[in-house]
């Protein structure tokens, strides 16, 4: 950690975006395609937070190739100092680019069909939906058609799609529940039975959240899939508890009683005003712990009126 | 409250909680919405943030 904290300014980070050009008919060695290369690397270059001196491309001034001058000088000069604007200029291009062994085979692809753009991010200064977004509006859409397709990866484009999505993820854990409120209405027949769970499930996510707000942490995108676990749980026990209870409801009630319980242990316990004198039996010896602790006229077997827990249990 | 009715004696102190809950069950209800009410506040000031440096071990020696 600390040879990369202190490397990290002069050879990168790990918070890399690689963006590659690729054409379908043809290479990229034509004017409209090497002018939208560099454009890209320009857009790519304004994206907020990107390291400067840290992109490489064709287009940027530090993707560069040697050449001897007068006098047996060295020169390192850029590849691209603009988009070209004749065929000599994107000719003198290609030969660079083919005598390149720092650039053919690497920015560029060998089948001269794709190039590749490569930016590091500063660390501190990562906002992964601002970097997405601009991405898409500076690199990606502009240039895309027909025959060209720009492809982009890293581990902030990733992180990225985890916030594009995270609105998504909301409306389907919207609609998750309400599907399983609709299962367990077919399971239990009764809508306190499919209620509860839900209650359970949305106080234990309050709860939870809220303590992780309290505590002075913020949700990780990545770790979205942990309060969806811990509900889940909650609503799996409280399923267990309603279901012990209906079973319980049942055997309390006897064979005749416990069919006409069999809707839910609520309805059993508490009749409603349509009751039958079958279930207004079921009620009186049921062990519905809660309906029983409110409402019981007389007590039920094995329990004084002082223990409601105890007797419903 | 004393227990008035057979326990396992192990499991006392939960018949206790179980019945000091029932019996109080409309001030611990309120209590608990109170508690929820301010969890859910606090759940909806939550932000989605990724820090990348919090993922790693800043100070670790290797």
């Amino acid at each position: 950690m600390k040879i990369h904290n202190k490397y990290s300014g002069t050879f990168g980070g790990a918070n890399n975006i690689v963006a590659m050009m690729e054409v379908k008919e043809g290479t990229i060695f034509t004017k409209e395609n090497l002018g939208r290369i560099f454009h890209m690397t320009e857009g790519m270059d304004t994206v907020y937070g990107v390291n400067h001196n840290q992109i490489e491309s064709i287009g940027h001034r530090t993707v560069r190739h040697l050449r001897v001058a007068a006098g047996g000088t060295l020169r390192a000069e850029p590849v691209m100092l603009r988009a070209p604007q004749t065929q000599e200029e994107v000719d003198s291009i290609r030969r660079i680019v083919h005598n390149a062994e720092n650039i053919y085979g690497l920015i560029v692809s060998l089948d001269d069909k794709a190039a590749l753009i490569r930016a590091n991010f500063i660390e501190g200064r990562l906002d992964y939906k601002r970097i997405f977004d601009e991405v898409n509006a500076k690199v990606v859409e502009p240039f895309q058609d027909a025959n060209t397709t720009v492809f982009v990866a890293g581990e902030p484009r990733l992180y990225g799609w985890v916030y594009r999505y995270a609105g998504d993820v909301f409306w389907i854990l919207v609609v998750t529940y309400c599907i399983e409120w609709v299962l367990r209405w077919m399971y239990f027949h009764d809508w306190r039975g499919s209620l509860r769970p839900t209650l359970t499930g949305v106080i234990a996510a309050f709860w939870g959240m809220g303590f992780i707000h309290l505590i002075g942490l913020a949700l990780d995108p990545l770790m979205l899939v942990m309060p969806f676990l811990i509900t889940a749980r909650a609503v799996s026990h409280a399923i267990r508890c309603t279901t012990a209870t209906t079973r319980n409801s049942r055997s309390a009630a006897g064979t005749s009683a416990g069919r006409s319980s069999r809707r839910s242990p609520s309805s059993s316990c508490r009749p409603s005003r349509a009751s039958s004198p079958t279930r207004s039996a079921s009620w009186s010896s049921s062990s519905c712990r809660w309906s029983c602790c409110r409402s019981s006229r007389s007590p039920p077997r094995g329990g004084s009126s002082r223990s409601p827990f105890r007797r419903c249990c | 409250m004393a227990i008035d009715y057979e326990v396992p004696e192990d499991k006392r102190a939960l018949y206790w909680l179980g019945d000091q809950l029932i019996t109080y069950r409309n001030p611990v209800m309120i209590v608990v919405l109170l508690v929820t009410g301010l969890f859910a506040y606090w759940t909806f000031q939550l932000q989605l943030v990724t820090s990348f440096g919090d993922l790693l071990p800043q100070t670790h020696e290797s």
